[in-house]
């Protein structure tokens, strides 16, 4: 029954895809709503804006995601599950284990800084279902805005130099990771990922211990995390606890069943020993931009010099150019890109705005990857709602 | 025991997170004390006022389906369909206030 409800939703995906063309809907310009999202403060965070209050899900009001680097007090906050333990850092341990392991190993935290080589990355956390709540036709879930993602530099130690201490079995299919937060219920699916081996020991997937040069948050997995950069947060399990080298495909709920799209669909790595016949797991980040200077419907003084700016990023190969259009799509021009922080993190675009005559301007921005992506036009359906990517557009008003 | 003890000093701090959840109320009407009691087993309620623009009687449906095959909640099929009856009409895009 689950198999064909799988292979129902594939042809689900595929039938939406070719009865409205090639791709979705249009991607619709953003109104000005989330104008009267609650803003929460979690302890040790700025407020943020509440979508969930238990399990926590909070995400980064825009004014927030202006910085290089996202604020670890401003930084999104999503849960599954509601049981999450403050975590000593000095009694934590890593365990390392698993039918493919050769030797199992218990780290803690000590272990880690003194006898592996410390890493930074710069990379993009972004949640599966970023922007889910401007999709359309709608779909249930958290419904996001803009802010369940951010930009930080990621410090720890390399999953791969774990690994090889432990020692890694022939035949090693994936590795599973499971951290310390779990479900009020017994019986609800505890919340374990799984990577193929190959990302795992990709040299820029780490155990990190640090978020912007601090220590981890508590909301953002402390005291350790695992990164990966590229693929979307869903596999960034926090409080990290547990690896597990096995020689199967995982088939824990959160693998098997949830984070999927439709088969051949959507671009990007694929997750060879999760594909089904009707859907493969989501893995990475898709091209995208945002404005994060102005507000859809903001209102801007005739004559007032203003730049539209803000960040393009996708799941590593770095961005070669943002295009913005001011007339609704109908001509596009290249935007000025700021520094290079990292192909996995998200790179600044700007462009002088024309504010010399009163009236409306349709702003439209589009981002090109080195990869040759390009930022639909319209979204992809899927009936989860992940991958909302397509081109931003806001109407400001020169007064 | 299923779940894993970290430390001697684990703390369960799923409450820090739950403040705030109690000033959530739904809507006066039949259904609505069965609703309360059973969800918020396992979470705040403003899962259901959050989607109630997208859901109708057959997205409540299957929405409850997965509480109870996949996520355990301890729920019968007459409560299952008390519960649909008050989200379909009071928390679907079609609503009635």
């Amino acid at each position: 029954m689950i198999a064909r409800r799988r292979l129902l939703l594939g042809s689900a995906g595929l039938l939406l895809n070719t009865a409205l063309g090639t791709t979705g809907r249009a991607c619709p310009s953003d109104a000005a709503s989330h104008a009267t999202d609650a803003l929460v403060a979690l302890p040790g965070k700025r407020p943020l804006i509440r979508r969930t209050f238990r399990p926590p899900n909070f995400e980064t009001p825009l004014s927030e995601l202006r910085q290089p680097f996202t604020a670890n007090d401003a930084f999104f906050v999503r849960y599954h599950l509601a049981l999450i333990p403050q975590i000593d850092p000095q009694a934590w341990r890593l365990r390392v284990a698993g039918e493919s392991a050769r030797r199992p190993l218990e780290l803690s935290l000590e272990d880690l800084r003194r006898d592996f080589e410390r890493v930074d990355v710069t990379a993009i956390c972004q949640c599966s279902g970023n922007r889910r709540g401007m999709f359309s036709p709608r779909v249930p879930g958290v419904q996001w805005g803009h802010g369940a993602m951010g930009n930080a530099r990621w410090t720890g130690v390399r999953l791969r130099d774990v690994l090889d201490r432990c020692g890694i079995r022939a035949g090693a299919l994936e590795v599973v990771f499971d951290g310390a937060d779990s479900a009020l219920l017994p019986s609800t699916p505890d919340y374990v990922k799984s990577l193929p081996d190959e990302r795992a020991l990709d040299e820029n997937t780490l155990i990190a211990f640090e978020m912007n040069g601090e220590p981890l948050p508590h909301w953002n997995g402390a005291p350790a995390r695992l990164v990966v950069p590229g693929w979307t947060a869903t596999y960034w399990i926090k409080h990290l606890t547990d690896i597990r080298i096995e020689p199967r495909p995982f088939d824990g709920f959160w693998m098997k069943d949830a984070y999927r799209v439709p088969a051949d669909v959507f671009p990007g790595a694929r997750f060879a020993s999760q594909e089904t016949s009707g859907t493969t797991p989501i893995t990475e980040i898709l091209v995208s931009s945002l404005v994060t200077s102005h507000r859809p419907g903001e209102r801007i003084e005739r004559g007032r010099p203003t730049q539209i700016t803000g960040w393009a990023w996708d799941g590593g190969s770095g961005i070669a150019a943002v295009e913005i259009s001011t007339d609704g799509k109908r001509t596009w021009r290249n935007a000025e890109l700021g520094p290079h922080l990292g192909r996995f993190a998200w790179r600044g675009f700007r462009w002088p705005l024309d504010t010399s005559r009163t009236g409306p301007i349709e702003v439209a921005i589009r981002a090109r990857s080195r990869s040759g992506a390009l930022q639909p036009d319209r979204l992809t359906a899927n009936p989860s709602g992940y991958h909302h990517n397509c081109v931003q557009s806001l109407t400001l008003e020169v007064v | 025991m299923r779940r894993l003890v970290v430390g001697v000093l684990l703390v369960i701090a799923a409450a820090a997170a739950a403040a705030g959840e109690e000033t959530i109320e739904l809507k006066n009407a039949p259904g609505r004390e069965l609703t309360e009691t059973r969800c918020v087993l396992c979470h705040s309620l403003d899962y259901i006022q959050m989607n109630a623009a997208v859901m109708d009687r057959t997205g409540w449906d299957r929405s409850i389906r997965k509480m109870i095959d996949r996520f355990g909640a301890p729920v019968t099929l007459d409560e299952a369909r008390e519960i649909l009856d008050y989200l379909a009409k009071h928390y679907s895009a079609e609503a009635t206030p």
